[in-house]
């Protein structure tokens, strides 16, 4: 999966989460006093990747140590979840 | 100890059967007259694996057993894949399976069987049924355990589909045994069987689990097919909600409803419901204390276990037991709300699975419900919901959202949800 269509699906998961009633932007921040998701929608989010990652025949980690080391990074913003799950979907 | 002698006296004139089941019945006599397993190689103070179910042989050897003041360990062979596991764990010198009596070499022993050999007490050998680790063996002084039939009570005429191998199964066809009374085994454990067989041997009690009473209130059997004979239902093993409740007091106003608590480290513990729909009870009986510390209830009882066989004590110095329930106390009564275990801590928000499937029970269609809690490094946790349809309907999976959305604040909200068959245990963990 390239990385548009990883920001493709995440913006799509997030927009879905907000109900559409937002514009979301690549910069937009995920966490944070400008995010438009609290905590809870974003997880929210990262469990709708989670299913889409599986429709698309890889499995999207979110929760393992592993993954929370590096939870910081991929949270930052709607590019860097969508950086995540494109490099996730080439493992 | 003479417990067949014990037994024969009472039994004398008596012509009508302790146990019945679906296939015949069995009278006092048919037992104690059984061609007897020849038990002359098993010595006092052996730890014997009594391989059996509720049948003349099986008693008979039980009883013997007993009498011989072996430390016993009843098994099934349902859990024959663990045997050799439960073997080795109980230390076990003797199988007993049918007419075939084999002894074991090993070169271990423990403490607290040398200490039950030593007072020449028989002893009884039970496995918990957690979910976690691998089962523990827990050691009680039978001898001990066998005082409580010495008093004689009255009895009702129960079901019992309690098994061999567990406290409750064995509390219950002794206390029948003792006090002349008579237990029917049932069918299977299907609402239909169940309803059926309480109508056709005019049952007075029915012990059953908060599942079971579930899938009864759905079945749309009740109140029809329940027999006026019907006195008592008793629930435990599980928490039972208060709608459930609520709404089988209300279709079965004649029939009186008592929870049950217990362990199998702890013995059979005495317990009084507040009222028949309440979901409050009074722990207690003779040599039993409890006390709340941290709003866990915590227990200390006589006919508490030795011990582990395989595990450190679970008991603090004082002797009280943690019973990892969760409870609400009010004027002396306890209502468990949940296990320690199962708090779910959804960003520093802490609340109990039970409530999320609580609500969840109430959606229409729905006929069982797990909530579970799942790590995320975001909230910490996040809740998942597991709900199974009831037989020929469907769950709406956006009704049941909605209908979540609006009952639960938003931290208890699942965060997914799926339709799918939950697990229910096959087997009473409690008495």
């Amino acid at each position: 999966m390239n990385i548009e269509q990883a920001k493709e699906i995440v913006i799509s998961a997030i927009n879905d989460v907000l109900e559409g009633k937002a514009e979301i932007s690549e910069e937009m921040q995920l966490i944070g006093g400008v995010s438009l998701l609290d905590s809870m929608k974003l997880v929210e989010v990262c469990l709708a990747l989670e299913d889409l990652a599986d429709e698309h025949g890889f499995e999207f980690d979110w929760t393992s140590e592993a993954a929370m080391s590096k939870s910081r990074g991929m949270f930052r913003s709607v590019a860097a979840l969508a950086e995540e799950f494109a490099n996730q979907s080439e493992v | 100890m003479d417990i067949l002698e014990k037994l024969y006296k009472r039994w004398s004139g008596i012509d009508y059967p302790f146990l019945i089941h679906s296939s015949g019945s069995l009278r006092f006599d048919e037992v104690a007259n059984k061609q007897n397993v020849d038990l002359s190689e098993v010595n006092s103070g052996d730890v014997v694996a009594l391989i059996g179910d509720f049948n003349p042989q099986s008693i008979l050897t039980l009883l013997k057993l007993i009498d011989k003041n072996v430390i016993l360990v009843p098994l099934t062979v349902d859990t024959r894949t663990q045997h050799e596991y439960f073997f080795e764990s109980a230390l076990v010198d003797v199988v007993i399976e049918g007419d075939e009596v084999k002894r074991l070499n090993h070169c271990q022993n423990h403490e607290l069987i040398d200490e039950l050999r030593a007072k020449e007490h028989a002893g009884l050998v039970l496995f918990s049924t957690g979910t976690t680790g691998r089962p523990r063996a827990i050691l009680h002084d039978l001898t001990m355990f066998m005082q409580r039939f010495e008093t004689p009570r009255p009895t009702l005429k129960t079901i019992n589909f309690l098994l061999f191998d567990h406290i409750g199964g064995l509390n219950t066809l002794l206390h029948t045994l003792f006090n002349k009374g008579t237990v029917v085994a049932p069918k299977s454990r299907s609402v239909e069987d169940i309803l059926a067989t309480c109508a056709e041997h005019e049952i007075e009690v029915l012990p059953t689990t908060p599942t079971f009473l579930r899938m009864m209130l759905m079945s749309g059997l009740i109140p029809d097919s329940v027999p006026k004979s019907l006195r008592i239902i008793t629930y435990g093993t599980e928490r039972l909600d208060q709608p459930t409740l609520d709404a089988l007091c209300e279709l079965l106003p004649n029939v009186e409803f008592r929870q049950t608590f217990g362990m199998s480290e702890l013995g059979i513990v005495r317990v009084k419901s507040e009222s028949s729909n309440s979901l409050f009870m009074k722990v207690g009986g003779e040599g039993v204390e409890t006390r709340v510390v941290d709003n866990v209830l915590e227990i200390r009882s006589q006919t508490r276990m030795l011990g582990y066989l395989n595990a450190e004590s679970p008991f603090d110095d004082e002797g009280w037991y943690n019973t990892k329930d969760i409870v609400e106390e009010r004027d002396g009564f306890y209502k468990v709300t949940g296990r320690t275990s199962e708090v779910i801590n959804v960003g520093g928000l802490k609340f109990m699975a039970s409530e999320v499937e609580r609500v969840a029970l109430q959606c229409e269609n729905v006929e069982l419900a797990k909530a579970e809690a799942k790590s995320n490094p975001i909230t910490g946790q996040h809740v998942e919901l597991t709900v199974q349809s009831a037989t020929n309907s469907e769950v709406d999976k956006v009704g049941l959202k909605t209908f979540l959305a609006v009952q639960l604040p938003k931290h208890m909200m699942p965060k997914r949800i799926r339709i799918a068959a939950v697990s229910v245990g096959h087997r009473f963990k409690r008495a």
